[in-house]
């Protein structure tokens, strides 16, 4: 792949931002100038025009508070934040997410890091189309932030600092209500761009893998002769490391034909073939997101590489790809140890940084 | 009718507006028609549907599906003009996915490839290649924004788009299990395969030509002197190289017809 170009715009302007957070300043969201606060990395396939053209630092700046502030739950006591916190790559650390009043959600909170590309759905099942959308599902869950508009709405008009700082983000005449809280959630979840781990840096030739991690990058991508194949990389693509598709990889045992506890991406369209089929999740910064899973049922990436090895549970619409592979005891070492390359590192202490810097 | 991809939609909006600034010398539009070009699969008679249907292959094995999608490029109309071949560009590349095809009602509607306005002409061939051409292939997902055909699919350590994929689960002793797991992944220019078919494409003024490419998934494992990918020895192949990924490939050719 030509890399000819590997600092990107975006890498200047998070290095700028990093420097400038450290100095106390007010930048949270990369930004090049008068331009979109919104650049896809080099080696990053673009991002459509209009995802671009909307953003801007004081859309995301105000959707980093709305994100952080427990004024959005039912009770004022969880945020978004609350199980997507930075410093796990915006995860929780638990197997199922808990909301207001300590209630267990359905299923564990995934990573948001590079959400800007997102399509196709969103959630392990992917029900919401897109980041705007999205916004109602927590907001209404019972088990999650439990509110309703019309209360959030009412708080946020309440405040004069969040009128201001609406004003400040979409105009003079700008008037507090869900589209607007649902656009500037949006935009800062799109700005939470991480592309700077040592696996980047080492497609770029500024880092060099270990002997472990290199032989867990060829397992991981089925690229040599003389090692196992881990066929990690069909769905875990790169750059994303995930091809955005539903797959069923066998972590469930059948309860019937195409019946299983949770039907995933089946419970949303309602397509049997979708039973025990869940969002392909990104692997970036996987170290940090355990446990794993859309049940969370694995502890730790060793556990999840155990399960693919095993080949899982057989089911009629179980990934042909998810196979017992034969891999040795030192080879799943080696994959784990790849996908601890994957860690970004100045993603998650920028942006746990950064939400102490709020407004 | 399954929409192909965002791109089609896009292709067809470049060509409208193209047909609408690019007028004549003496400032009068051509005549124009519609082309449509859909796409279907099948093995051998039989609609091509993922998971329900049971496959006779050969040799007492059966399979099933689990996903067929291909890339189409440089997709062209061919005409003659004062004795010159000359071409009509009709789409640079699209990715036929048919993963999704659950019924016989929905294999056999297929998918659309492009439909999308030309002028009104005799044309005497179609012209395509199955895979992503030579120039394209040497492009990377970064060029493209993320909805674009080629915005996925890339083998880094390849240099190459996978051209097509064919998944499934096979039942190689009998037994009804189909627990045998089957992944067959082609790229590489090598793979790269120029079709024409030649014969009358009649596109009169508003008039309207349906065109239907159809993948037949037993000629592309089968050939007809009797070789066949043998899954009992090969289930998987993911390289441009792998003896099964190149018979596959050299076999795409065969697999292709193409109904007016």
């Amino acid at each position: 792949m030509a890399r000819s170009a590997h600092i990107s715009a975006l890498a200047y302007a998070l290095l700028l931002s990093l420097v400038l957070g450290s100095c106390g300043g007010e930048l949270s969201v990369p930004v090049d100038g008068q331009g979109s606060a919104l650049e896809a990395p080099a080696h990053f396939v673009k991002l459509p025009r209009e995802v671009t053209e909307q953003a801007t630092v004081a859309k995301a700046d105000l959707g980093k508070r709305l994100f952080f502030d427990p004024i959005l739950s039912a009770d004022s006591t969880v945020s978004c934040g609350s199980c997507h916190l930075p410093e796990l790559a915006f995860t929780d650390g638990k197997a199922i997410a808990v909301g207001i009043a300590g209630r267990r959600g359905q299923r564990n909170a995934p990573t948001l890091a590079n959400l800007a590309w997102a399509g196709d759905g969103l959630f392990w099942d992917g029900r919401s189309p897109g980041l705007e959308a999205q916004v109602s599902d927590p907001i209404h869950n019972p088990n999650e932030l439990g509110s309703d508009w019309a209360t959030v709405i009412s708080r946020l008009r309440g405040q004069a600092d969040y009128q201001k700082a609406f004003r400040s983000a979409f105009g003079a005449s700008a008037l507090i209500d869900s589209s607007l809280v649902k656009e500037a959630l949006a935009q800062y979840q799109r700005a939470l761009i991480s592309a700077e781990s040592k696996y980047d840096r080492a497609m770029r030739g500024e880092a060099v893998l270990t002997a472990s991690e290199a032989r867990g990058k060829h397992i991981f991508f089925d690229s040599s002769a003389e090692l196992p194949d881990g066929e990690c990389g069909h769905c875990h693509t790169p750059p994303l490391f995930t091809d955005q598709t539903y797959m069923n990889n066998g972590v469930q045992e059948q309860s019937g034909s195409f019946e299983y506890a949770d039907a995933g991406r089946g419970g949303h369209t309602g397509i049997r073939f979708d039973n025990g089929r869940f969002r392909v999740p990104s692997l970036r910064n996987i170290a940090l997101t355990a446990p794993y899973m859309h049940d969370g049922r694995f502890a730790t990436l060793e556990e999840v590489v155990a399960h693919y090895n095993r080949g899982g549970h057989p089911g009629p619409n179980v990934d042909p790809k998810i196979r017992p592979l034969g891999l040795s005891a030192s080879e799943q070492a080696d994959l784990v140890a790849f996908l601890k390359t994957l860690t970004d590192t100045a993603f998650v202490e920028y942006h746990s940084r950064s939400k102490n810097t709020l407004q | 009718m399954k929409l192909l991809s965002r791109f089609s939609l896009l292709a067809l909006s470049a060509a409208l507006l193209f047909s609408a600034c690019g007028g004549t010398d003496d400032n009068t539009a051509p005549d124009t028609g519609r082309i449509t070009l859909n796409a279907t699969a099948t093995y051998g008679s039989l609609p091509l549907v993922m998971f329900d249907q049971n496959y006779d292959y050969e040799d007492g094995m059966q399979f099933q599906m689990q996903l067929f999608q291909t890339y189409l490029s440089d997709i062209e109309l061919v005409y003659m003009e004062n004795g010159a071949e000359m071409t009509e560009p009709l789409l640079d590349v699209a990715l036929a996915e048919f993963g999704d095809i659950y019924t016989i009602a929905d294999a056999e509607a297929g998918i659309e490839v492009v439909k999308t306005d030309v002028p009104a002409r005799n044309y005497t061939a179609l012209r395509f290649g199955v895979g992503v051409s030579p120039a394209l292939n040497a492009t990377v997902p970064p060029d493209y924004e993320v909805t674009h055909p080629l915005g996925q699919n890339y083998w880094e350590d390849a240099n190459s788009y996978i051209f097509f994929k064919f998944e499934g689960n096979a039942d190689l002793d009998g037994s009804g299990g189909f627990q045998d797991k089957l992944t067959f992944h082609v790229g590489g220019d090598n793979n790269y395969n120029s079709i024409e078919f030649t014969g009358a494409i009649d596109i009169a003024p508003d008039g309207e030509a349906v065109l239907n490419l159809n993948f037949d998934m037993e000629k592309l494992l089968i050939r007809s002197n009797g070789d066949y990918v043998d899954f009992r020895q090969v289930r998987q192949a993911h390289s441009n190289t792998a003896p099964a990924a190149v018979f596959m490939g050299e076999n795409m050719p065969n697999a292709l017809s193409l109904t007016r």
